[in-house]
Parts: structure tokens; sequence; C-alpha cells
């Protein structure tokens, strides 16, 4: 008997020191000041991350902060490029959150095509979405000449007569609008300035007979100015490389040149390609889009690039451009696609947006270039970090997103830790008062409880959540009910006249399996929840979980213990109880 | 101190009462249940975003409704606390089968025209548990002359258009599986751009936002409805193993009880389940539990000891044994769930309310439900052995 109560206090013991150990960053943690903390990031980084990663870690919903869960879009790949698409993913992801500067970031696969990622005490959403998001393919394609995109129209135009000849159905429009002849083209080459396009062709009144269809569940009417030159008809002009198509007309080009495609006509080595800004046409208002013809076997891929930068623009200082840097590789690339190509344009195309298209002026070979567009700061930056770390190997689809604010997570911990304290508070005056002394007993079994369920969480290093914390509260109102158990036992043994001694042995042998069964089918609850659960649901069943086991525990060890040495002498002759 | 002694209350024979009571109370649970269509989902299962936003100064909350309804959401949910300086607003997701069709329809028109495209049906299929990639949108296309379906594959996803399997049903008919689109309509950064855009003069705080798309929804709604299915049988074989069949049906009679009596309540006060709303059921479903066991685990040892009582007296006899613990027990639990349903905040509050109906019913079901169903199973037995012989 008495080896045995060594045998306890030593668990006892143990457990209680384990606890306070496993606690302890966090208190030292909680209890220093803000410059305290700030100093010690500064001056001992390594002390400073090994104090946070000990500490008992809270939840995104109580830290604030961003939970992203990203399916990677493999429907569009070949097979062999599914294999570790997901990875891959997960590493560029990875290093763009790396360079983006958030603390304790959470990357991690989840099932067979998702990734999780978790940035703690983030602000703007937006931007850390975009930067996670964003595929960041980049390539420099050729644009085709003005003599191979005419003949390419030429025969869109036979085509489209021969086809489909009797089903083209003729819209009004002033002749004055279209392009003309297609020999007689030559005028555009001439390098004519923006001014020149406003002017360059009167806007008539370009009125539709009828609705456009824009159904998209039909077919596909053929609609065009001219039957005879059904897909000329319907651009504007040329303009230097590439044609300006009105915005009128923009719908009906994009339809035939999707029918042209499903026809083969369109070149296998080319592709078409809208610029997306709109360009002026005239003063009065009229605007439209450039289209370009772009080759897709004379290219260079961003993929070996090295380094970007926001840089201001030498030529207008207050924007911005992104400077990027290629490596040996794509240097050499670089440097043999712009010397055979000098005079011609090319197209920066980011994420199959074309930035830019300027002229070759010389051969490049230092492997620089420079993407231009309307950049903010914050939006030069990000994509010189997306540039940096690498394009994504697939889309990526955001399917779940919860974000905290900080102020919440403020205010739920403040909330929660008041509820708690003030539950606690009410249920030990409660017990003293019903049981007394070994009321007394119950509550300090009850602080024993969460304590070891907070070193548990902090030893594991399971997040505390919201509902983590809903759990612990829900432990002090659970927990005391094994004491309970066994203290309605020892009065019932008590009132059949029986000795201190034996009443308490006899309630706590009683109470146990009543207190192992209760206890066992909870846990089982409480397991499926852990199982089936996500996030803040997981933290309320590991919570829950520790709080019954330190529950079993504090009550049929701790508790017993203690009454053993209150009543082993056998000079207790009356239970406070 | 005691509530009180030894007590000797029939609960037994108040069984009958205490059946119709329970049985009204489930009955007008499942009328407003039957009424509105079924538990009112949040965006947890239902897809959608959801936007809690904080003013430094009261906002009227028709100036709010104004603002998003010009950010195109018409049927947003807005909800209001605090002085009214805080607001819930919930967008519910738009179904996206119609857009992934349309899309699906431009490829197939552009690759061949000539078929004479049709889109019989279109359906969103969700994952199932098993782990099969079936997900996506499930679409039925009809057109003559159908090109080889390998190039038309490629083709498709060529334009742009991804797929994931596509199917000949018939020689003019194919299904197509088009993966989910996601979260196309960002709502959630609509709302916050368009409300900063309208109150220029106040202090914004965007408290929290969450935004889940329907694949994730159906999925958790799969996962929640695995969770009280698994716990439930679980339990059935925990009971059964540890005490006899017939307790383990008493107890998952009160635990339906329990889940009925708080969805019902759901229902009524017009509050919708969320995820951390089905934990606070299955944590209704161990505290019943908990309950349910102290008393059976008497009846089992006053069994062992005293064989001469009848039945419905030893049930009796167990319960009120029990019943100063179970009434300890349930005030204590009680006290620290009011605490969490009145200071514990916004976020945790109908979480602590699933919890408060639970520990409420769940104490009346173990002393009313579980045992005396013990009672019926008994005394059935003992009518069906009576008339056999």
């Amino acid at each position: 008997m008495k080896k045995d109560l060594r045998t306890k206090l030593i668990i006892v013991f143990l457990v209680f020191i384990g606890a306070l150990y496993f606690l302890y960053p966090t208190f030292k943690l909680v209890t220093m000041s803000e410059q305290d903390k700030e100093k010690m990031r500064v001056e001992k980084p390594e002390e400073f991350d090994k104090l946070m990663n000990k500490s008992l870690k809270l939840g995104l919903d109580l830290k604030g902060g961003m939970h992203l869960v990203l399916e990677v879009d493999d429907s569009k790949l070949k097979e062999e490029e599914k294999k570790d698409v997901v990875d891959r993913a997960l590493e560029v992801i990875r290093n763009r959150v790396d360079q983006f500067g958030v603390s304790e970031p959470v990357i991690q696969k989840e099932g067979r095509n998702r990734i999780i990622v978790q940035l703690p005490g983030l602000q703007d959403a937006e931007r850390a979405k975009r930067l996670i998001g964003e595929t960041a393919m980049l390539e420099w394609r050729l644009v085709r000449e003005q003599k191979e995109l005419a003949a390419v129209l030429k025969r869109f135009d036979e085509v489209l007569v021969m086809e489909h000849g009797d089903s083209i159905v003729e819209v009004q429009q002033q002749p004055a609008d279209t392009l003309g002849e297609i020999p007689a083209l030559s005028e555009g080459v001439q390098d004519t300035a923006g001014a020149d396009l406003e002017s360059a062709r009167s806007d008539a009144d370009s009125l539709l007979l009828g609705e456009p269809d824009r159904a998209g569940l039909g077919n596909i009417p053929l609609e065009t100015v001219n039957k005879e030159k059904p897909f000329t008809s319907l651009l504007f002009r040329f303009y230097r490389d590439w044609v300006v198509v009105k915005e009128d007309n923009i719908e009906r080009v994009r339809r035939l040149l999707s029918r042209l495609e499903g026809m083969g006509v369109i070149p296998e080595d080319s592709d078409f390609m809208w610029f997306d800004e709109w360009v002026p046409l005239s003063e009065r208002g009229g605007r439209g889009k450039f289209l370009f013809l772009l080759a897709n076997d004379e290219m260079v891929s961003g993929k070996n690039l090295n380094n970007a930068t926001p840089k201001p623009d030498p030529q207008a200082p207050q924007k911005l451009l992104v400077q990027f840097n290629f490596n040996r590789t794509g240097a050499r690339h670089l440097a043999s696609f712009t010397g055979n190509n000098v005079g011609r344009f090319t197209a920066i195309i980011l994420d199959g947006k074309i930035k830019s298209y300027p002229v070759i002026r010389s051969k490049i070979p230092s492997g620089r270039g420079v993407i231009e567009g309307n950049f903010t700061d914050t939006e030069a930056r990000d994509l010189s970090i997306v540039l940096r770390a690498g394009a994504l190997p697939a889309d990526m689809r955001i399917i779940e997103e919860r974000s905290v604010g900080p102020s919440l997570g403020r205010d739920s911990i403040r909330m929660g830790i008041k509820a708690a304290l003030l539950g606690l508070a009410v249920v030990v005056l409660f017990i003293f008062v019903y049981y007394k002394i070994s009321g007394i007993i119950a509550s300090a079994t009850l602080i024993f409880n969460l304590l070891i369920v907070f070193g548990l969480l902090a030893y594991l290093g399971a997040a505390l959540t919201l509902p983590g914390l809903a759990g612990v509260i829900l432990t002090i109102g659970m927990a005391i009910d094994a004491n309970v158990l066994i203290f309605e036992r020892i009065r019932e043994e008590l009132n059949k006249k029986k000795t201190v001694r034996s009443s308490v042995d006899a309630g706590f042998a009683k109470a146990f399996t009543t207190i192992v069964d209760a206890n066992l089918t909870t846990l089982i609850t409480a397991f499926v929840l852990w199982q089936f659960g996500t996030g803040p649901v997981k933290g309320f069943a590991t919570t829950l979980s520790i709080g019954i086991l330190g529950c079993i525990f504090t009550a049929l060890v701790f508790s017993r213990m203690v009454f053993d040495f209150w009543t082993r002498s056998g000079r207790v002759k009356k239970l406070s109880i | 101190m005691r509530f009180f002694g030894k007590t000797d209350i029939n609960f037994v024979e108040f069984r009958n009462k205490a059946f119709i009571i329970s049985l009204v109370v489930i009955l007008i649970g499942l009328g407003s249940l039957l009424i509105r269509g079924g538990p009112d989902l949040g965006i947890d299962f239902e897809g959608g975003t959801l936007v809690q936003i904080m003013f430094d100064k009261a906002v009227p909350i028709n100036d709010l409704r104004g603002v998003v309804r010009k950010a195109g959401y018409e049927n947003a949910n807005i909800q209001e606390f605090g002085q009214n300086n805080e607001y819930l607003i919930k967008v519910e997701e738009i179904k996206e089968g119609r857009i992934a069709a349309a899309k699906l329809l431009g490829a197939l028109n552009s690759i061949a025209p000539e078929s004479d495209w049709e889109i019989l049906s279109i359906k969103e299929m969700v994952d199932d548990l098993s782990g099969d990639d079936k997900a996506g949108n499930l679409i039925v296309v009809k057109g003559r002359n159908i090109p080889p379906l390998e190039t038309l594959k490629e083709d498709i996803k060529e334009s742009g258009v991804g797929v994931t399997a596509a199917t000949m049903e018939t020689e003019n008919r194919i299904a197509f599986n088009l993966p989910f689109q996601g979260i196309e309509s960002k709502a959630a950064d609509k709302l916050k751009a368009e409300i900063s855009k309208s109150f220029p003069s106040r202090e914004i705080t965007v408290r929290r936002t969450e935004t889940v798309g329907p694949k994730i929804g159906e999925e958790l709604k799969k996962r929640a409805w695995a969770a009280i299915v698994i716990s439930l049988f679980g339990i059935l074989i925990y009971i059964s193993w540890r005490f006899e069949f017939r307790f383990a049906v008493g107890a998952i009679i009160a635990l339906i009880h329990d889940i009925l009596i708080t969805l019902g309540i759901f229902s009524i006060t017009g509050k919708e389940l969320s995820l951390v709303v089905i934990a606070a059921f299955l944590t209704i479903v161990g505290y019943s539990l908990n309950d349910t066991i102290v008393v059976f685990d008497r009846i089992r040892e006053n069994f062992s000891i005293r064989r001469r009582e009848s039945y419905n007296r030893m049930i009796n006899i167990s319960i009120n044994d029990s019943l100063s613990r179970t009434i300890v027990t349930s005030f204590t639990t009680l006290i620290v769930v009011l605490f969490l349903f009145f200071i514990g905040g916004e976020v945790i509050h109908d979480f602590a309310f699933a919890l408060l109906i639970g520990v409420v019913v769940g104490t009346y079901s173990s002393i009313f439900v579980a045992s005396p169903v013990l009672v019926e199973w008994q005394n059935r037995i003992a009518k069906a052995r009576r008339s056999k012989a």
C-alpha cells in the first residue's frame, strides 16, 4: 500500500513537472514586454525562434491570418506532366511565400491535388491571393510580319466564303470602317504615331441591326459586314505588324477566330492574341483593340530567369517597370532570338496576356529585359517576387479561403479567457460550498487537469483554436464530473456507517468503471471529430480528447493520492465532504 | 451541503408523459424543419462568402444594404450586432455548372461546328469519400458525326477548357467531366472594395472573411454526416460490448432524441448550421452519453447486487441513486456553458447555444428517455413471452 502510494506520488510529480516544463516557454513569452520581445528577436533570433516554437501555438482564428485551400488544376496537362505537378507547385508557392516575408507560414499538401497555405497575421488578403495564385508564365514571342499576317487574313476570307458562303449574315456597317483591299495595305507599315491612328478613319456611326448573339449556348452565326470578305471587312486597319479591331466588331472577330481555329486554317506555328488595353481611334471616343499574330516556334520562355526587380522607367521616372535577368542558358536563348530578329516586333507575355510589344533594336547579349505596365509600387514588387520564384506548373484554384483580422482574434482570446476564468471561479466556489475540503481537492484536480491540457498542447505543437478554447472551458465543467461521481459514492458509503478509510476505498473503486466507461465513450466522439474535422474543429477535438484523458488521470490517480494521504493514518474520523 | 438527500422519485412511472413531451417537442422542431425545407445550412456547407465588418461609428443597416446591393449581391443576408457598427454579410455561391457548360459548348462549336452541338444535361458532382476523382461538372452533350473522342478531348484542352474525362455514351452523345472552376465570384474582395468606397469617412475594420467553394461545401456536408453516423455506430458497438445491446439501443435513441431537439430549436430560432455547430452536436452526443452511461452503470451494478426487485423498480432505484451526481455535474457544466454563451463572443455564440440546449436536453434524456427505453424493451419481451406461453 505504502509502496503503491509512493509510485503514485512519483508519477503525479513527474506529470506536474512535465506540464510546467512544457508551459514555461509560453509563460515566459506572455509575460515578456513587447520591447523585450523585439529586442530578443533582433539580438538573439535563434533563441527567439526556439521560444516561439516551444510556446503554445494559437490557431489562425485567434492569431488572425489567412487560410487558403488551393486546388491544382491538372485537367489541361498531359499525362506525363501530371505526375509531380502538385509537388512542383508546392515548391513554387513556398518560394513565393518565403520572399513575401510572412512569419511561420504553413504550406502543405493535402489529399491528391490540394495545397493548404496558412499565413498568420496577414493583413492584405487580396494581395496574398494574387501572389500565390498567379501562374507567372513569362514568354517572349515574335510578332509575325505584316505580309505574313495579310496572307493569313486573305486566306481566312477565302475559306469562309468557300465553306460558309450561304450561312453568312451581313450586318450593316459603314463600309468606311472596314479594312479595304488587302494588297493596298502597305501604308500601315509606316511607323505611324498614335495621333495618326486617332484620325485615321472616320468613325462613322456603326449601327448594328439586331442584337448580337451572346447566349453562347446556341450555334454561332457568322456575322460580317461584307459577304465577299467575311473576315477582313470586320477589321479596322493595319497598324505596324498587327491589325486594329473596333470595339463593335471585337466579339465577332473572336467568334470567327475560334471557328477558323476549329477548321484548322490558322497556321500551326502561330497564334492570334489580343492586347488587352483599349486604343483610342478618334476624337469622338471610338476605341478598339490590337490583334497580333504571334509565332509559337520562335520564342524565349521565362523559365530561365534568375532575378527580377522593380525599377523606375527611364523614360518616365514616376512609372515603374520590372527588370528581369536571365541565367546563362536563358541569356543565350535571348541573344540568339534577338540577334536573328533585329527590327522585328516581339510580344512579352505574362500568363497569357500581352504586357508590351517592343521592337528589337539590336541583339541583347546581357540576358536582361523589362516588363512594362502601369505598375504601382506593390504590383511591381509582387510581380518581381513571382517572376523570381518561378512559374506555377499548372493553374491553381482557391476553393476555400478563411481569414480573420487580428482585432477579432484578440477579442476572441480576451472574451474566451474571461469566460473561462469566470466559469472556473464559479465552479470552484460552488464545488467548495457543496463538498467543502473535498471540494478543494476537486478544484485542485481541475486546475491540474488544465495544466496538463495546455502543457500537452504546447508539447504536441497543436494549435489552440477558438473552438479549442471552448473545449477547454467545457472541460472545466465536465472534468469536475469524475470527482462528483467519486464524492457521491463516498457519501453513500459514509451513510452506510462505514469508516472513512473504507468509504474512500469503496467510493473510488465503485466510481472507477463508471468514470472509464463514461469518458471512453466521449473519447469515441472526440476521436471521430478529430478524424473528420478540419482546422478549428480539429483543434476542438484535440483539446477535448486531452481534457478527457487528463480528467481520467487526475481523478483516478491524483485525487486518489490526495485522499490516501489525507485518510491513511486513520485519524480522520469525519471526512469533510 | 446537498441539494436533496436520498430520493425515491418514480421516474419510470412518468415515462409515458415524458415520451409525449419529447415527441411533441421533436414534432414541433420537425414541423419547423419541414416548413423551412430542411435545416438552414451556413456557407460551410452551401458554399458562399461571409464578410464581417466593423465601423468605427454606427452605420444604418439600410445604408449598408444599399451598398451591398450596388456590389451586385441582391440576396445577401446582413446581420447586425454590437451598437449598429458591426455587420455580418453572407452571400451565396453561384452555381457554376451553366458557366462551365457554356465554355464547353463554345469550345465544341469552334472545333467541330458542323456537329450541331447541344447541351443535354448539367450536373455538379462532388467527391465521395472513396477518393476517386469524379468531382466536377458532369455535362452531357449531343452532336452529329462526332470526331474521335481522344482527339476531340485533346482539342478541347488545347482551346483552354479543362477536361478530366470524356466518355461516349451513345453514338452521338458524350459525357464530359469538367473540373470545378472554384471561386470565381471573388465576392469578399468586391464587397470590401465597394464598402470602403461607399463609406469614405468611416474607419472600417474587416474582422473576418470566409469563402467556401461549392465543392468543399459538399465535401464538408458528407464529412459531417459521416462523423455523426460513425460516432453513433462506434457508441453502439462500445456499449453493446460493455453492457448489452438493449442498453446501446436506449443510449442511441436518447442521442437521436437530443440531436433532433437541438436541430429543431436551431430551425425555430432561425440559426444556421455551420461546421462548429456540428462539432457542438457531437459534443452534445458525448455529453449526453456521459450522463446516460453513469445511470446505466448504476443499473448494471444494481442488477448484480439486488436481484429481488422488479425490473422497473431496479431502474428507478438506479436513476435515483445517481440523481444527485447528475444534477451537480449538469449544474457545473451549465455554468461554464452559460458564461461561454453570454461573454464568449460572437464567433462562438451559436456553438455555445447548441451546447446550452444540449446540456439541458442531454440531462433530461438520460433520465427520461434512455433508461425508460430499457423498461419498455423489457416489458415488451415479457409480454411476448407471456403471449407465447
